[in-house]
């Protein structure tokens, strides 16, 4: 079990959705996700909307391999005129702004590590999905990949996602389980991490997405959307 | 109204807060779990022992987890 197998089984869920939702989509995974591939997707769809999966760092995001994709300042210009949200840590410190200063639209991101909780019973790709303890913090992450998908602003995004986080920690706090405490404490965190820059308030019109997701520790999920 | 602020702790601190949390939830798990992977931090699956062995280490990972953990608390600030 990897953790970027796991949270790339969460962008599949949101790539059927956007599919559900009348988007074409594209999607980039596992060996698929290098640097090549994505600035070769960014180019050819010209997309409105990406959604991506993988380490990263302040001024770092990075793909198979641990090849780095984009950093800060040096070709985060390649995505100028999109609009992203980076299942990711520590990016919205420095990756995130600089990129909204290349004129991107808006960037969703973390600013501190994206933390949450597993249960090793559900250790198979399979079974991912059906993690109770994962489960509050996938369901914030596709319920605001969701907001926006149906075409709902970057504020109604943050707000889901928020929203999202504050029902978890609602249904984990009376509970007698072990792990209840860190579920709790994680989500409260990862609520406080988020961060959008750029113009909060757009409306994308979605439609094509790009989505990758790699073993062995290293994954990449691009979701990108446009009419 | 009152203001509350953050307590300026030293790493050092922070360190020892933060072992004695992982080892007072470790100590909840049954034996049988206890090196089970259990959280994500860093995009990779830890067992709170392994966890504990970094911060113990005081890896880079080790490092940013105590961050993470004495951030969660709102309540300290590492000098």
């Amino acid at each position: 079990m990897t953790a970027t197998e796991y949270g790339s089984s969460w962008l599949a869920e949101i790539a059927e959705i956007a599919r559900g939702l009348g988007h074409s989509v594209y999607e980039l995974a596992r060996e698929q996700a290098t640097p090549e591939n994505m600035y070769e997707a960014l180019e050819s769809f010209k997309p409105n909307i990406v959604i991506a999966m993988s380490h990263g760092n302040a001024r770092q995001f990075s793909g198979q391999n641990a090849r780095i994709v984009f950093t800060a300042c040096q070709n985060d210009e390649k995505m100028s005129g999109t609009q992203s949200f980076y299942l990711s840590c520590l990016m919205g410190q420095e990756l995130a702004p600089s990129m909204v200063s290349k004129s991107a639209t808006s960037v969703a991101a973390f600013v501190t590590e994206f933390v949450w909780m597993i249960d090793p019973e559900y250790s198979s790709r399979e079974d991912y999905i059906n993690d109770p303890k994962a489960f509050p913090f996938r369901r914030a992450i596709r319920e605001s990949c969701r907001a926006v998908l149906r075409g709902g602003s970057w504020q109604s995004f943050y707000d889901t996602f928020v929203r999202m986080c504050n029902l978890g920690v609602s249904e984990w706090w009376n509970s007698e389980d072990a792990a209840a405490p860190q579920i709790v404490a994680a989500l409260e965190q990862d609520r406080d991490s988020l961060v959008v820059y750029g113009n909060k308030t757009i409306s994308p019109s979605p439609s094509v997405t790009i989505s990758a997701a790699l073993p062995l520790g290293i994954a990449l999920t691009l979701i990108s959307v446009s009419l | 109204m009152n203001v509350v602020s953050a307590i300026p702790i030293s790493f050092v601190e922070a360190r020892k807060l933060t072992l004695d949390f992982l080892n007072g939830w470790m100590n909840k798990l049954p034996a049988a779990q206890r090196n089970n992977p259990t959280i994500v931090f860093d995009m990779r699956t830890w067992s709170i022992p392994a966890m504990v062995g970094q911060v113990q280490m005081n890896s880079d990972v080790g490092q940013r987890y105590v961050a993470y953990y004495v951030g969660s608390l709102k309540n300290y600030v590492i000098r």
